[in-house]
C-alpha cells in the first residue's frame, strides 16, 4: 500500500526500486553479501510504506520536489571489464585543472561512482594509520544505519514526539534519500585513520558525473580513531553543461575522542542536475569537527548535517556558503544535537540569491536535559539580488536544559545602498562595487579555514566565479 | 459563616492550588445543554440566541466543514485527541438567560452570585466605579454585562456583545464576520464559526479616538462546557482605540476547551492597541486539567498608515494554542506584537505570531519573552513573510527564552519568507536562565530568593510590561510572580 502520488513521481520510485531489485538478483548466490540484500530490502518496504514527502510535511514545506520527477533516473552505468572509467567516459585530467589544488592531496578521482586509477594521484603518501577500503563486501555491509548512534529522528514529527530529546540509541533514520540510497547501495567507500595518526596531506575526493539522466549514488564512511587528524575534500562536479545527473549521497562520520576533521564539501554541478546529500556526524568526548559546504550548482540541491554531540567537551563547526543563481532552488540545512555537557557548536550560512532562484535555509540547535554548558550559535545571512529571488530560512532552537547559551540570528535584505555610494564615491564603478561587496559577504564562512593554502585556493575558486556576476538591473534605494 | 460550609468542597480543592486564587466555582442556576456535538446543536444554540438565518447559515456551512477537517497536532505539545462529543456547547445562567432576547436587557438582571464572581475577580460590573476602563464581562456562554455603553454611544462607538451586535447591527456584522478568520482557516475557527457562543463586538467610528479602555473578562465556570467567543473589532479612518481582554476558570480536574476567534479590522490611519492577560486554570502539578487555550487572532491593516499592537501576557491554560497575526495591507502600516509567555509546571504554550508583509514600507516588531520553569514547555513560533510587493518592507524580531529550572524545555521555530530584496529583515534570538551572581546580588542586599527572581524575571518582561495599559501592567507583574512560586526550590 503506497501513498498516492502524481504518476511521474510513481514512475520515479518504481523505476529506482526495479534496479534495487535488479541489484539483488545479481547478489542473491552471494553469501558475503546476504546481509546487504536484506537491508535493500528493508529499506525499499521503508519507501513504499512513506513515498515521496509534500510540502506539507514540516522538512519539505520549502522544498518541491518537482524538479526530480522532470525525468526517470537510472542508475549510473559501470564498466563492464575491468576498463579505467575514466576512458569510457573520456575524462582527462586536464578536464579537472579547475578541481585541482595547487598544494599536495591524497587524490581519489571517481567517474560516475566508479573509482579511476589513471585520474588518481598521490597515493604514496598514504600510510599504514590510514586505510582506504573500496567496493568490498564486507565494508559495504559495516555501513549501517545503526552506527547513526545518537541521532533521533531524521523526519519530521518523529522527533517531537520523543520528550525528553535525549540522545538515544536506537536510530531514527526516515528521510527518502537515505532509504533510497540504503536500498540501491553497492559500491561505497570506507576510510579509517589510526588513533593518534596525524595526516597531514588533505585527502581529495572528486567525483565526476558524466552520465546523462543518471543516478550517482554514493555510500562513505569515515572512521577517525581517538586523536586522529585529517582533512578531506569533497567535491561533486559535472564537467560540462550537459548531463542531467543525480547525485545521492550519504556519509557517515564517526570521531573518536580527541579526533580532529576537517571537511571541505564543494559541490558544482551543472544547471541541469541534482544534488541530495546528508552527512551524519558522531562526535565522542573533546573531538572537533568543522566542515565548509560551498553549494554553488545544480538545478537543485538540498545538503543536511546532523551532528550529533555525544561526548563531554566536543567541538562542531558548520558553514555555508551558497550561491544560487538563474532558476536553482539550494536547501542547506543542519541538525545540530548536544547530548553531552560542556559542548560548542557555531554555524555561519551565508546565501546570495538572485535571478528567479530560490534559497532555503533550516537549521535546529536541540539541547538535551543532560547537556548543561552548552553553548550554540548560529547564523543565517541573506543577500537577495533580484526582484524575484527568494529566501526562506527557518533557525531553529529547541533546549531541554537550563545552563546553556544558545542564539540564532538571522538577516535577509538586500545590499545597503550606503555602501555602494561609499564605493562609488571613491571612483568605484557600481557593477564593482556590488561584486565586491558580494564578495566580502559570501566569503566570510571561509576565514575558519585554519590552513592558509586551502582558504586562498578557494578563495581564488569562489571569487573567480563572483567575477561572473553579471551587472545588476536592479537594486532598490539606487535605481540609475 | 454559611458560605464556608457550602463552599467547603471547593475550599478543599483551592487549597491544593493555592497559586490559582481565581479558581473558585460560582453555584448558580444555568441552563446548559446536554454534551455532544451536532447539527441539532449546532441550531439550537442559534436558536437560543435567537439568531437571523444569514448566521445560522454561517455556523451551518462552518460546521459542514469542520466535520471532514482533521484535528492538528503539529503544535510542539502533547495531548490525546479530544473528544468533542464530551464537551457541553452552551451554558448560560439562568436568571440572566432570560433577559436575552427580551427588549431591554437591564443590569440588575444579572445573577446576584455571577456578579460576586466578578467582584471576587475585580471586575466592575456596575459601572458606578471611577474607573476608566469599560467592560463586558462574559460568563459562559453569554455576556451578562456591559458597562459604559451609553457614555460610548454618545461618541458612535459601538461595544456590546456579539449576540446584540448580531441582533442590532447586522450589515456591520454581516460586512466583517469571517473576513479575517474565514470559517475554514483552520480546524478551531471552523469549529468556533459552528458553535460560537459570544463575545465582544466593538466598531469605532471614523476619526473617534475612544477615550477610555474597553475590556472584556472571560470566565469559563460551568465542567466540561466549551467557550467559543467570537470577538470582531473595527476602527475606522483615523481611529484609536485600546481594548483589553483577561480571562479565568474555576479549578477543574478535567480539560476544557477555549476556541476564540477575534478579527480585527483597522482602517486607514487607525490605531488599535489589543492587549491580553490570559490567565486560564494552568491545570494541576500532575497535568490534570486545566485549560485547552486553542484561539485564533488575526488582525488586518486594510489602509495606509494602520497601526495593530497585540500585546500579550499569558500565564494560564494547561496548552495554549495561540498566533496573533498581522495582515499588513495598507502601505506603511505597522504590525507589533510584544509577548511574555510563562509555563509552569506542566504547562505547554506554542505560541509566536505572523506578520503578513503585503503593502509598501510596512513595518513590524516582534519581541517575545518566554519563561519557562517546572516540567513545561515554551515554545515560540512566529512567521514573518515578505511578499514580492512590500518593497521596503522591514521586520525586526526578537525571541529571548528563559530557563527556571532543568525539567523544563524552551523552543524556538522562526518561519521567515522574504521575496523582496528591499526587504530588511532581522531575527534574534537568545536562550538564558536566572544567573547566580544576579541572585546572589540580590540575596546579599537582604531580597529573598523569591522576590529576587521575581525582579529578574520582571526585568527580563521589561520590554512587553511597558506596553500594556497600567492597570494590567501591574497584574500581570503580580500574575508572574504568583505563577512562578515554588519554581525555585
Amino acid at each position: 500500500m503506497s501513498p498516492k502520488m502524481p504518476p511521474n513521481a510513481r514512475q520515479l520510485l518504481e523505476a529506482l526500486e526495479q534496479q534495487s531489485q535488479a541489484l539483488n538478483e545479481r547478489d542473491q548466490d552471494d553469501a558475503a553479501r546476504a546481509k546487504l540484500v536484506a537491508r535493500r530490502e528493508a529499506a525499499r518496504e521503508c519507501l513504499n510504506q512513506t513515498g515521496w514527502p509534500t510540502r506539507k510535511h514540516e522538512n519539505w514545506h520549502y522544498t518541491g520536489l518537482t524538479p526530480l520527477f522532470e525525468s526517470p533516473f537510472a542508475l549510473a552505468d559501470t564498466p563492464d571489464d575491468d576498463r579505467d572509467p575514466a576512458e569510457t567516459a573520456a575524462v582527462t585530467e586536464a578536464m579537472l585543472a579547475d578541481c585541482l589544488p595547487p598544494f599536495a592531496t591524497i587524490r581519489l578521482v571517481f567517474v560516475d561512482g566508479v573509482y579511476s586509477d589513471s585520474l588518481s594521484a598521490g597515493l604514496d603518501a598514504i600510510d599504514d594509520s590510514l586505510s582506504i577500503e573500496m567496493a568490498d563486501a564486507d565494508a559495504i555491509q559495516a555501513f549501517t544505519l545503526e552506527d547513526l548512534k545518537g541521532y533521533a529522528g531524521v523526519q519530521d514529527g518523529t522527533r517531537n514526539a520523543a520528550r525528553p530529546v535525549a540522545p538515544s540509541d536506537q536510530p531514527n533514520v526516515d528521510d527518502v534519500f537515505v532509504h533510497i540510497n540504503e536500498m540501491l547501495l553497492d559500491q561505497g567507500l570506507t576510510i579509517r585513520l589510526a588513533p593518534n595518526a596525524v595526516l597531514e596531506q588533505p585527502l581529495q575526493i572528486l567525483q565526476v558525473v558524466t552520465q546523462d539522466r543518471k543516478l550517482v549514488n554514493l555510500r562513505t564512511q569515515f572512521e577517525l580513531g581517538h586523536h586522529a587528524q585529517m582533512t578531506w575534500l569533497n567535491q561533486v562536479v559535472s564537467l560540462s553543461d550537459q548531463p542531467r545527473s543525480w547525485v545521492n549521497r550519504l556519509q557517515q562520520v564517526s570521531l573518536g575522542e580527541g579526533a580532529v576533521a576537517r571537511q571541505l564539501d564543494w559541490q558544482d554541478l551543472n544547471a541541469q542536475s541534482l544534488f541530495t546529500g546528508l552527512t551524519f556526524v558522531d562526535q565522542a568526548a573533546h573531538s572537533q569537527w568543522q566542515t565548509h559546504s560551498l553549494a554553488l550548482g545544480a538545478r537543485w540541491s538540498r545538503q543536511q548535517g546532523y551532528v550529533c554531540l555525544n561526548g563531554e567537551g566536543a567541538d562542531a563547526e558548520q558553514n555555508t556558503l551558497a550561491w544560487v543563481r538563474g532558476q536553482q532552488l539550494t536547501d542547506s540545512r543542519t541538525e545540530t544535537q548536544h547530548g553531552a555537557p560542556h559542548c560548542t557548536s557555531r554555524q555561519l550560512h551565508k546565501f546570495v540569491v538572485q535571478d528567479q532562484a530560490r534559497g532555503v535555509f533550516n537549521g535546529m540547535i536541540g539541547v538535551a536535559r543532560a547537556a548543561q554548558k552548552t553553548d550554540g550559535q548560529m547564523d543565517n545571512k541573506n543577500l537577495l539580488l533580484s526582484p524575484k529571488a527568494k529566501m526562506d530560512t527557518k533557525p531553529q532552537l529547541e533546549i531541554y536544559a537550563d545552563d546553556v547559551a544558545c542564539s540564532h540570528g538571522c538577516a535577509s535584505g538586500e545590499i545597503d545602498a550606503d555602501q555602494i555610494f561609499y564605493a562609488q564615491a571613491r571612483g568605484i564603478q557600481r557593477d564593482e562595487a556590488v561584486r565586491m561587496i558580494t564578495r566580502a559577504f559570501l566569503l566570510e564562512p571561509l576565514e575558519s579555514i585554519a590552513q592558509s593554502a586551502m582558504r586562498h585556493w578557494l578563495h581564488d575558486l569562489v571569487s573567480q566565479r563572483l567575477a561572473q556576476l553579471p551587472a545588476l538591473q536592479y537594486l532598490a534605494g539606487c535605481d540609475q | 459563616m454559611t458560605d464556608a460550609t457550602q463552599y467547603q468542597e471547593i475550599n478543599d480543592l483551592l487549597s491544593k492550588n493555592q497559586h490559582y486564587k481565581e479558581g473558585f466555582f460560582t453555584r448558580t442556576a444555568v441552563e446548559t445543554f446536554e454534551k455532544g456535538l451536532n447539527e441539532t446543536v449546532v441550531r439550537a444554540i442559534s436558536a437560543k440566541k435567537n439568531e437571523p438565518e444569514w448566521m445560522l447559515d454561517f455556523r451551518l456551512k462552518a460546521f459542514e466543514h469542520w466535520k471532514n477537517m482533521p484535528e492538528p497536532h503539529w503544535a510542539k505539545a502533547e495531548y490525546e485527541p479530544l473528544d468533542y462529543q464530551d464537551y457541553s456547547y452552551y451554558s448560560a445562567p439562568e436568571c440572566n438567560q432570560c433577559a436575552v432576547g427580551e427588549d431591554e436587557p437591564s443590569e440588575q438582571e444579572i445573577d446576584p452570585e455571577v456578579a460576586k464572581a466578578f467582584a471576587a475577580l475585580g471586575v466592575p460590573l456596575d459601572g458606578s466605579g471611577d474607573s476608566d476602563v469599560a467592560v463586558d464581562a462574559i460568563f459562559d456562554s453569554v455576556s451578562v454585562s456591559t458597562t459604559k455603553r451609553e457614555e460610548l454611544s454618545e461618541l458612535g462607538i459601538i461595544f456590546c456583545s456579539f449576540s446584540e451586535a448580531v441582533h442590532d447591527y447586522p450589515e456591520l456584522v454581516q460586512q466583517y464576520l469571517g473576513s479575517v478568520v474565514p470559517y475554514h482557516d483552520n480546524y478551531f475557527a471552523a469549529l468556533n464559526s459552528a458553535v460560537a457562543s459570544d463575545g465582544t463586538f466593538v466598531y469605532v467610528p471614523e476619526g473617534v479616538r475612544c477615550p477610555v479602555d474597553l475590556s472584556t473578562y472571560f470566565r469559563i465556570n460551568e465542567a466540561k462546557t466549551g467557550q467559543f467567543e467570537r470577538t470582531i473589532l473595527i476602527a475606522e479612518k483615523g481611529s484609536y482605540v485600546s481594548y483589553l481582554e483577561g480571562c479565568s476558570a474555576p479549578v477543574r480536574d478535567t480539560y476544557q476547551l477555549h476556541a476564540a476567534v477575534v478579527e480585527v479590522i483597522v482602517h486607514e490611519r487607525a490605531e488599535v492597541k489589543y492587549s491580553t492577560v490570559q490567565n486560564w486554570y494552568p491545570g494541576d502539578e500532575d497535568c490534570e486539567g486545566g485549560i485547552l487555550n486553542f484561539v485564533t487572532k488575526r488582525g488586518v491593516c486594510e489602509g495606509a498608515h494602520a497601526k495593530l499592537s497585540w500585546t500579550q501576557a499569558e500565564t494560564g491554560s494547561a496548552i495554549t494554542w495561540k498566533y496573533p497575526s498581522c495582515v499588513l495591507k495598507g502601505d506603511h502600516s505597522i504590525g507589533e506584537f510584544y509577548s511574555v509567555a510563562l509555563t509552569n509546571r506542566r504547562q505547554q504554550a506554542d505560541t509566536g505570531t505572523k506578520m503578513i508583509h503585503i503593502g509598501k514600507n510596512t513595518r513590524s516588531t516582534i519581541i517575545s519573552k518566554g519563561l519557562s520553569a517546572g516540567h513545561s514547555d515554551n515554545t515560540y513560533r512566529g512567521l514573518v513573510r515578505i511578499l514580492p510587493g512590500a518593497d521596503n518592507a522591514r521586520n525586526f524580531t526578537q525571541c529571548d527564552s528563559m530557563l527556571i529550572g532543568n525539567q523544563c524545555g524552551a523552543h524556538t521555530f522562526p518561519y521567515i519568507e522574504v521575496e523582496n530584496p528591499s526587504a530588511q529583515m532581522e531575527h534574534e534570538a537568545t536562550t538564558s536562565r536566572i544567573g547566580e551572581d544576579q541572585l546572589f546580588y540580590c540575596q546579599q542586599r537582604g531580597i529573598s530568593e523569591q522576590d529576587a527572581i521575581s525582579m529578574i524575571v520582571n526585568g527580563f518582561c521589561k520590554d512587553v510590561f511597558s506596553e500594556l495599559p497600567l492597570e494590567f501592567a501591574q497584574e500581570a507583574e503580580e500574575l508572574l510572580a504568583v505563577s512562578l512560586e515554588g519554581s525555585v526550590g
